[in-house]
């Protein structure tokens, strides 16, 4: 039995700074986009992926295991090594796609003109050495990284309330249904926490849906008020730019500390920080299982400086960049995800037997 | 031996990832106090007020004033840079002065450019001038601060709109595509006039006199306190009435936009002897009160319909509540056909140390 590192409180904590990543870059592409429409969009896409989580987690008891990697070995080695490298891919992508988003924020809306490339590189550096310190300290840093950003919300709430105007917030009527259709469906193939929780599930005490889901809830919850934030704010404003929450913490003013931009980048950087090791953590562990002879120093200094170089490649030309964000802001990695685990529980469901888990160290 | 590697290592990318290699000191700085943008014969003008340490003859002690003219904004910037040697900051604008041409007709352009600079606010003041801009900068006895307190205190005062970069964009991007800013215009005695003008775009500026101004204040929701004199009873009755709650939403019949308002009003002083402060008396004030209130709402409505300027999301709110009043009118005519329908309480919440009490 692998030892439970992490408890449910800091999981949840991990899945809830994971999923609110995207929420950091916002950005409605018009009053059709914007508003009741994405909170509409973004409301039923969570409770869609926790009802799958719920689904995938009831099938994974079924066949008696206790994480995603454990099925990957009962219908034999080659079996598990396609499986294991369809999950690295999924992993892979998610993680550069952190950090290139990350890098592409920071290099566009706080420092224009900086480097990219190091940027992403020191960013997926930092946050290899996250996932060597292990996964248990990237969830505790969730922790306090989900509370300032709780923290940092309702301080930009006081500071742009003086600018909110009712009139700008409509809720969506029949005919935004099309627009909403394809919100939904870009933030539920936006979702690959489904499956780094099923990957992580074994390091959790009292590990269950319930877990995921409280992640889930509290994301969506801080979604739906920074979205009405912006919308109620900005107005029509923020249909212009490509950073709204940023734009509007940048208004936000505090006679004390003045502009709250800053909080954006602080907590930005951290999520971005713990949704990459987060996701790096799991490349070693995918990496570990596919060569068991690997120590964790070596399969965690590859996974680094593997993906530190693909990072610096990607970023040194924004079309190699917005090649994988196409790709990847598509519905592969969702539908990879899904395959991937439909694909296990029934490969085990037909090798009826229990075998010994696998040690992920 | 690991943890010393360790130390160095984080000691190493400590000093090479802190970005100060592209430092700029201070003294190479130009500290921007307030940017006046001129548009003439197809030539902008850009003049900034910048904090100047040291003292020189024949300015303002701690202001310098440089210029530049270009084709573009960006042009006329990097002509500073190149005068002057030093990196523009903007990230301390206490405000922007718009010419009404530059601000007319160069809309898009003047607005795109303030805000493709990632240093200056959003709630940077912005304000507008029948002169020039550069008039207003170059003058020694109006440094940027003293002109933004003037402005604020204005506002404050309910004199002309509190207009920032947010708020024009913002409302320029709303179906009314127009914004209401504050005006400034240097007074003959060495002061400013504040009041309030609506950008119609090309066409130009409609301005607003202070009474209409402070009606059109009201549909803001902002709750700053005004004083209000009252005529009463052959005499004067002063008061400060503070808005606590408006709604504006539509009415009960197509084309009507509801208004709501409840504002508290605190009595001062009354010029024409001692009233009985009964409830009777109490419900006479709050009538007179509402009436004025009521008044000026609609005056300073009627402005802004006879100018062909929502500056106070009209459209939004009949988009909202009367979609099928809206349904194949263009937003001009939909706003000019509007009928406000104001409902306004008074809440008489304090007598002032002057109000005499008869016995």
């Amino acid at each position: 039995m692998t030892k439970n590192h992490i408890g449910a409180l800091p999981a949840s904590a991990l899945i809830f700074c994971c999923r609110i990543f995207y929420l950091l870059t916002y950005s409605p592409r018009g009053p059709e986009y914007g508003g009741s429409a994405s909170m509409t969009a973004f409301l039923a896409a969570g409770l869609v992926s926790i009802g799958l989580c719920a689904v995938f987690w009831g099938l994974l008891r079924r066949c008696g295991a206790s994480g995603l990697p454990e099925l990957f070995h009962r219908q034999g080695r080659v079996f598990a090594a396609f499986c294991e490298l369809a999950v690295l891919l999924v992993l892979t992508g998610s993680a550069l796609s952190t950090v290139m988003n990350a890098s592409g924020f920071l290099t566009s809306a706080v420092y224009p003109g900086a480097g990219a490339q190091i940027t992403a590189a020191a960013a997926m550096l930092v946050c290899a050495y996250g996932a060597y310190s292990g996964i248990e300290a990237v969830s505790r840093m969730a922790l306090p990284v989900a509370a300032v950003f709780v923290a940092g919300l309702a301080v930009a709430a006081a500071g742009i309330a003086r600018e909110i105007q009712p009139a700008y917030f409509t809720f969506a009527g029949a005919e935004a249904v099309p627009q909403v259709l394809e919100l939904f469906f870009q933030a539920l193939y936006h979702n690959t926490e489904v499956l780094l929780f099923l990957l992580l599930t074994d390091k959790v005490r009292g590990a269950g849906t319930a877990v995921y889901a409280r992640g889930v809830l509290g994301s969506m919850t801080f979604y739906q008020l920074s979205i009405l934030l912006v919308t109620v704010t900005l107005g029509p404003f923020a249909y212009v730019r490509s950073y709204p929450i940023y734009s509007m913490l940048a208004a936000a003013e505090l006679s004390v500390v003045t502009r709250l931009d800053i909080i954006n980048l602080l907590v930005w950087i951290l999520v971005a920080f713990v949704r990459g090791a987060a996701y790096l953590y799991c490349m070693v562990g995918c990496v570990r299982r596919l060569a068991p002879g690997l120590r964790r120093s070596h399969a965690a200094a590859g996974v680094g400086l593997g993906m530190t170089a693909l990072a610096w490649y990607l970023c040194g030309s924004l079309d190699r960049g917005l090649e994988l964000w196409e790709l990847w802001s598509g519905a592969a990695p969702f539908l990879l995800s899904a395959a991937i685990i439909l694909l296990s529980v029934l490969a085990a469901l037909a090798a009826g037997k229990k075998v010994k888990s696998c040690e992920n160290g | 031996m690991r943890k010393w590697l360790i130390l160095m290592a984080a000691g190493a990318l400590s000093v090479l990832l802190t970005g100060c290699m592209g430092a700029v000191p201070i003294d190479q700085r130009m500290l921007v106090q307030a940017v006046g943008i001129d548009w003439q014969e197809g030539q902008y003008q850009v003049t900034l007020q910048i904090f100047s340490p040291a003292r020189k003859e024949g300015e303002s002690a701690g202001q310098e004033v440089c210029s530049a003219a270009g084709e573009d904004l960006a042009e006329c910037m990097r002509g500073i840079r190149l005068e002057t040697g030093q990196e523009l900051f903007l990230g301390n604008c206490r405000l922007v002065i718009l010419s009404e041409p530059a601000a007319s007709e160069r809309t898009a352009e003047v607005v795109d450019y303030l805000l493709s600079d990632h240093e200056l606010r959003p709630g940077t003041p912005l304000y507008l001038t029948e002169g020039e801009a550069a008039e207003l900068l170059e003058s020694p006895e109006l440094p940027a601060e003293q002109l933004s307190e003037m402005m604020r205190s204005a506002a404050e005062a309910g004199l002309c709109p509190d207009s920032t970069l947010l708020t024009v964009v913002r409302s320029l991007e709303s179906l009314g595509s127009t914004a209401a800013l504050g005006r400034i215009e240097a007074g003959e005695a060495g002061g400013v006039q504040a009041s309030g003008a609506v950008l119609l775009g090309p066409v130009g500026t409609a301005e607003l006199t202070p009474e209409q101004w402070r009606g059109v204040s009201y549909f803001s929701g902002d709750s700053r306190q005004l004083e209000y004199t009252l005529d009463y009873k052959g005499g004067k009755l002063y008061t400060n009435i503070a808005p606590v709650q408006s709604r504006l939403t539509g009415g009960e019949n197509p084309g009507e936009l509801a208004f709501y308002l409840s504002v508290e009003c605190t009595i001062q002083e009354y010029s024409g002897g001692t009233l009985n402060w009964d409830s009777a008396e109490v419900a006479s004030v709050r009538a007179v009160a509402e009436q004025a209130v009521r008044r000026e709402l609609e005056q300073g409505f009627a402005a802004l319909r006879t100018a062909g300027a929502d500056v106070i999301c009209a459209l939004e709110t009949m988009e909202k509540f009367q979609p099928d009043f809206c349904r194949g009118r263009t937003p001009e005519a939909i706003f000019g056909s509007l009928v406000l329908r104001p409902e306004v309480q008074v809440n008489i919440t304090a007598l002032g140390a002057g109000a005499q009490a008869s016995a």
